[in-house]
């Protein structure tokens, strides 16, 4: 393989896994980005602290035992209007009753801004306490 | 719009938030409505526990205002606490957090509700 330039083989390995110079003939320098310098230039979103990642997949699953809790307690509950529009709303209610835990864990993470972590966390602690389902938690059923 | 400006961008209040606000006012109401609905039944269930209790001499319920007031007043503190916090925001924001309240309020009053005929049950 390399018997010609009278170099080992581990020494050509090497030169395959460097980097060369700029007087190597391969080189080749890739453009530099300079700064827009435009100071209303939206920049791009940071990535998410790995811990706070872990504190939405948190709440990300109590929300989801939430919705579990909900599904038990409505279906215990039951429906008792009259009329057919009564009715309609009546299960529409049931049917955010027990999505209210998702609708609220996504509504806060699209409306607080990334940039105020602690604002989220409190929003989604504010649902933790509001959203629990409370009808199955103590054992209620109308 | 990105997601990522969904949260801070801010707008006038324009009259297709006006509309919007005017459709989930309807939605509201219903709630008010049913929770109306829910205060007169639990009115006549409790009559007739107590009539019951009456019989047996047995000390008679009273009805739970204070689960019941909360459940009148809330469509209307849920209502109030989205318009003041949407009002400002571009209206697909302003519909996401009137989502949000409905979302609370059916959570809310279905939790009153159950509370409510609790209390009233003879054990």
């Amino acid at each position: 393989m390399s018997g010609s330039s009278g170099r080992t083989p581990e020494e050509s390995d090497d030169d395959a896994l460097s980097w060369g110079t700029e007087r190597d003939a391969t080189h080749v320098e890739s453009a530099v980005e300079e700064p827009s310098g435009d100071p209303h230039a939206i920049e791009a979103p940071e990535p998410t602290n790995s811990v706070l990642l872990v504190v939405y997949g948190v709440f990300a699953g109590v929300f989801l035992l939430y919705v579990v809790g909900w599904i038990i307690a409505v279906q215990s509950i039951g429906v008792g209007s009259a009329g057919a529009l009564a009715l309609i709303l009546d299960r529409f209610a049931q049917f955010l009753a027990f999505l209210s835990p998702v609708i609220w864990f996504f509504g806060v993470l699209l409306l607080v801004p990334h940039t105020k972590p602690r604002t989220r966390i409190l929003w989604l602690v504010l649902g933790v306490v509001v959203l629990a389902p409370w009808p199955f938690v103590l054992g209620f059923g109308s | 719009m990105t997601i990522a400006e969904l949260g801070v961008e801010r707008t006038r209040f324009g009259w297709v938030h006006a509309v919007f606000a005017v459709l989930f006012g309807l939605l509201f109401a219903f709630y008010f409505y049913e929770a109306l609905a829910q205060t007169l039944e639990l009115s006549g269930y409790l009559q007739t526990q107590n009539a019951l209790l009456r019989k047996a001499d047995a000390t008679e319920l009273v009805f739970p205002w204070v689960v019941i007031a909360p459940l009148l007043a809330l469509p209307f503190i849920t209502f109030g606490l989205a318009f003041l916090l949407a009002r400002r925001r571009p209206i697909l924001p302003f519909i996401g957090i009137f989502v949000m309240a409905l979302a609370v309020l059916s959570a809310g009053a279905l939790t009153l509700e159950s509370i409510a005929f609790q209390l009233t049950r003879i054990s």
